[in-house]
């Protein structure tokens, strides 16, 4: 909200010079304020929405739709964490794939929504900067957190480029206005961090979107890509991150949900362990999920002496718009000195019908495991 | 206009008198002299606006004295614009005229009159003073046995106080009785109070007091319609008119005020309106009545008849106009004053004239009688309001053209005389597609909206009469608070936005055009034009432009 100052009192008029009061005189009949701005509307809706980036595995369906449900936005600022990242993991057993799908479903849905939750807060406050193709959002302060948040969102030839900065400490607007951002309108310039106001602004969020419509039931679902510093956004506050920094690719053009995420920086027992991960989601409902996990699975040889290791699961999870199908994945690194083959299929009720232990044990029937790709091609 | 005399006319003398200085006569043989000075100045000095009637005031008494008050042309010496040694010359030489008189044994009545700017007890004559007590002196000194004199000025009671002036309602002199010319002594009459301010009108072309003093004198006054008019009957009818007419101004009620110092038998008579030709208003007229000197085009006298009595006036040899003013058109007649005749004025035979063909100019013909009065009005209308962009920022959506009702307050002459304040409300409303472009990434989106347009708005309004007042034109700065609000509806909706909103103060001009079709309401057209800054994103300059149409009832 732009504002016009008024900087003089009736009784100083009298000394003032004419020039100087005629300037307060016309600024006075000639303030304006407000957000009725054609742009304004643009950049409502120039963020993701956080059922465009939502990973939902069956069986956390309705769980991921309370979340996008919940108001959550508005105590994000005085919140150190949103209620996304309130989900709890389940607890796994042997050969229960999809419950690790879940698991890392949850993962990634408490940092992503944690962050869009942010930058809803923020960006529901009046502009700081409100510029043809621009606006900025604070430096806001919040004293309970003892933290800074700057947003700034651009226009540019394909949608809008936004970045997220945050600092400890109160950072001045007016240092921190221009001297850090997004670039130019080409998005690719985003500064990392900078040394304004009294604080250090660092990059924990940025990314491009194109939205596939600014108005509507398809707002905020379109094309982008994110940027998470989950390292920095880990130190201010977010607990035992292990990635250090995140990148995702979105689409929902197709009306679905397509997410490719890299994780960079990921440290496992001493040991960097970068993963991609590909989510994948029709409008029907079917959908894949392709990932890495790490987990106790294998018992160190001997038992009683070896060191516990973590092994990696590499894991396809694949189902019907029935909810109903199947995960394959296979276990290596580790204790396990061989690679064992994973198998956990479900019903549309979510129940086991079948699962192929690390071991090679085997539960219920492989003949009702469904075919999603058969179901896929009907 | 209204204007404001600072000190305006002093009149010693008065009026009128002259003729027969009582009216229970003695049974002296003596002839009575009537001597007159009428003093009209009209600047006052620095820092005094100049009078507009001051002369025309004297002029106006001095017809008076001579039609209906016994008074010579050659006896009436006169002073316009002139100073205060000019004014001494003057007093001396009719001293001088009063002393001959009263050597060859007749009876002397003396009127004298001033107009003009007055203060702290003095006489403003130019750059030059004189002063009140010298006046009181020189009339004292003059050897006349009746001394009327007439202050018409601001401030004028002070010459008044001196001997216990009453701020009072009107007095009945009832002189004892004595020889020579009945009541002797002395009368001083001022126009207003010591600590207040005498009042000029444009529309009157003259000064409250010497307005409605003449017109008492040409008859009005004539309470008991004896065919003379007392000195009682002409302050009582001076009084009263002044004060009603002056209690709606700015300035405030002026109160004439008197002191005398008389001693014998019955009233002082100040005219003989039955002696010249009389038009009579019977008793089943009312209403307001205008009567000009068409020879001169000269506003002579106003008659506010009140249904019931009858009034009358007498006027000299010469052509005039009567006319009376309806919502719709005039009434007028001519008539043919000669000598000792009686013309009765009758509605029903006078011409139906539309104000356009109005053939005696010199008389008031606004729907108020005081101009410079302070009114109040209010109006209810109708207000469009559209937004012209230069920028091409706006396709309309944004600030889409609204209708809706307007309220209206309104207080005339409360700046200056002709300068009213506006105060207005209105709401305008509009359903509208807002168009989003969103460039070649975004293509375009169109939003449905319902806007809102509140405004409250405050002018300074100069209103002129034309076509005889029934017509009013004016212009005038505003300016105008106004918040647009918009609703989006329909199914699709901006991102977590109901609504939005602006609200800017926007500096313009406003031109009006207003038509008194009745005494007490006008239609009024209006066209606005307000800068209108846009300041989201980046300043641009707008212009809004607002045409309405209002019904007003004038209270």
């Amino acid at each position: 909200m732009n504002r016009v100052f008024v900087a003089a009192s009736l009784p100083g008029l009298s000394g003032m010079r004419f020039t100087t009061a005629a300037v307060v005189v016309v600024a006075a009949l000639t303030a304006a304020c407000g957000d009725l701005s054609q742009e304004d509307l643009l950049f409502r809706a120039g963020v993701p929405g956080k059922a465009a980036l939502a990973v939902a595995p069956p069986g956390i369906e309705d769980e991921v739709a309370a979340e996008l449900d919940d108001e959550t936005a508005a105590q994000a600022l005085t919140s150190s964490s949103s209620s996304s990242s309130q989900g709890l993991d389940e607890e796994c057993g042997d050969g229960q794939l999809l419950c690790l799908a879940r698991n890392l479903a949850r993962g990634f849905n408490g940092a992503t929504f944690f962050l869009l939750d942010l930058v809803d807060a923020i960006s529901a406050l009046p502009p700081t900067v409100r510029e043809p193709g621009r606006r900025v959002w604070g430096p806001h302060y919040e004293a309970r957190t003892n933290r800074s948040h700057r947003f700034e969102m651009v226009r540019t030839a394909e949608g809008f480029t936004f970045c997220l900065h945050a600092a400890t400490g109160d950072v001045a607007i007016s240092d921190a206005t221009n001297a850090i951002g997004c670039g130019d309108d080409t998005g690719d310039t985003v500064d990392d961090e900078a040394d304004v106001g009294g604080g250090r602004l660092l990059l924990i969020f940025s990314g491009t979107f194109a939205p596939s419509a600014i108005a509507g039931d398809a707002a905020r679902f379109g094309v982008g890509s994110m940027h998470l510093e989950m390292g920095r956004l880990a130190r201010f506050d977010r607990g035992p991150v292990q990635a250090r920094a995140a990148d995702f690719v979105f689409d929902n053009t197709g009306g679905g949900t397509i997410i490719d995420i890299d994780l960079r920086g990921t440290r496992i027992n001493g040991e960097q362990r970068d993963g991609r991960y590909h989510y994948d989601r029709s409008t029907l409902g079917d959908g894949s999920l392709e990932f890495e996990a790490y987990d106790e699975l294998v018992q160190p040889q001997p038992p009683l002496f070896g060191e516990q290791q973590l092994e990696r699961v590499s894991i396809f999870a694949d189902w019907n718009a029935d909810r109903a199908g199947r995960a394959s994945g296979v276990v290596d690194g580790g204790n396990a000195r061989q690679a064992y083959e994973l198998q956990e299929c479900w019903d549309g009720a979510l129940n086991t019908v079948y699962t192929r232990g690390i071991f090679g044990g085997e539960t219920g029937d492989e003949a009702q495991c469904v075919d999603v790709d058969a179901d896929a091609a009907e | 206009m209204f204007r404001r005399r600072l000190l305006s006319a002093v009149v010693i003398g008065a009026c009128v008198m002259l003729a027969a200085t009582t009216r229970a006569q003695t049974t002296t043989k003596k002839t009575t002299e009537r001597y007159a000075v009428l003093v009209a100045a009209h600047d006052g000095g620095p820092g005094l606006p100049k009078l507009r009637y001051a002369a025309r005031d004297a002029q106006r008494l001095q017809d008076v004295l001579v039609d209906v008050g016994g008074f010579a042309d050659n006896d009436i010496l006169t002073l316009v614009d002139g100073d205060a040694a000019a004014m001494r010359d003057l007093l001396d030489d009719l001293r001088a005229r009063v002393a001959g008189s009263k050597a060859r044994g007749d009876d002397v009545v003396v009127v004298v009159y001033y107009s003009g700017h007055a203060s702290e007890g003095r006489l403003h004559l130019g750059t030059t003073r004189f002063e009140m007590r010298e006046l009181r002196q020189r009339l004292d000194a003059l050897g006349a046995d009746v001394r009327l004199a007439f202050v018409d000025s601001c401030g004028a009671g002070a010459i008044t106080r001196e001997k216990g002036a009453t701020l009072a309602a009107p007095f009945v002199i009832t002189a004892d009785q004595a020889g020579g010319v009945g009541a002797t002594g002395q009368v001083i009459i001022a126009s207003s109070s010591a600590d207040e301010v005498s009042q000029e009108s444009d529309e009157i072309q003259g000064s409250f007091f010497t307005h409605h003093l003449t017109t008492g004198l040409r008859g009005d006054a004539d309470r008991d319609h004896d065919g003379v008019v007392t000195l009682d009957e002409a302050y009582a009818y001076a009084y009263g008119r002044t004060v009603a007419a002056t209690s709606a101004t700015r300035s405030g009620a002026q109160h004439p005020t008197y002191a005398f110092d008389l001693q014998g038998a019955g009233d002082v008579v100040l005219s003989r309106p039955g002696g010249a030709d009389v038009v009579e208003f019977p008793g089943e007229l009312e209403g307001r009545y205008f009567v000009v000197d068409l020879d001169r085009q000269l506003f002579v006298a106003e008659v506010d008849k009140q249904k019931g009595g009858t009034s009358q006036i007498a006027l000299p040899r010469g052509q005039y106009a009567i006319k009376k003013r309806l919502d719709s058109h005039l009434l007028m007649t001519r008539v043919q004053a000669r000598s000792k005749g009686r013309i009765v004025v009758d509605d029903d035979t006078m011409q139906s004239v539309a104000f356009a063909d109005d053939y005696a100019k010199g008389s008031p013909l606004g729907l108020k009688q005081i101009d410079d009065a302070v009114r109040f009005s209010f109006a209810l209308g109708a207000v469009v309001t559209g937004v012209a962009d230069p920028t091409g920022y706006d396709d309309g959506g944004l600030f889409p053209t609204t209708a809706g009702p307007q309220l209206r307050l309104r207080w005339n002459n409360l700046l200056r005389h002709r300068i009213a304040l506006d105060l207005d409300a209105s709401v305008g409303v509009a359903r509208a597609v807002r168009t989003i472009d969103g460039g070649p990434a975004l293509g375009i989106t169109h939003l449905d909206v319902n806007v809102v347009a509140t405004q409250m708005g405050a002018s300074a309004l100069w209103l002129n009469p034309i076509l005889d007042g029934a017509v009013d034109v004016g212009i005038g700065p505003r300016v105008v608070g106004v918040l647009f609000t918009h609703r989006f509806v329909g199914d699709s909706k901006p991102v977590g936005l109901d609504g939005q909103s602006y609200v800017s103060f926007n500096p313009g001009v406003v031109g009006v055009v207003s038509w008194h079709f009745a005494s007490w309401a006008h239609l009024e057209l209006d066209a606005r034009a307000h800068y209108l800054p846009y300041t989201v994103d980046q300043l641009r300059h707008l212009v809004s432009l607002e045409g309405m149409v209002s019904v007003w009832v004038d209270l």
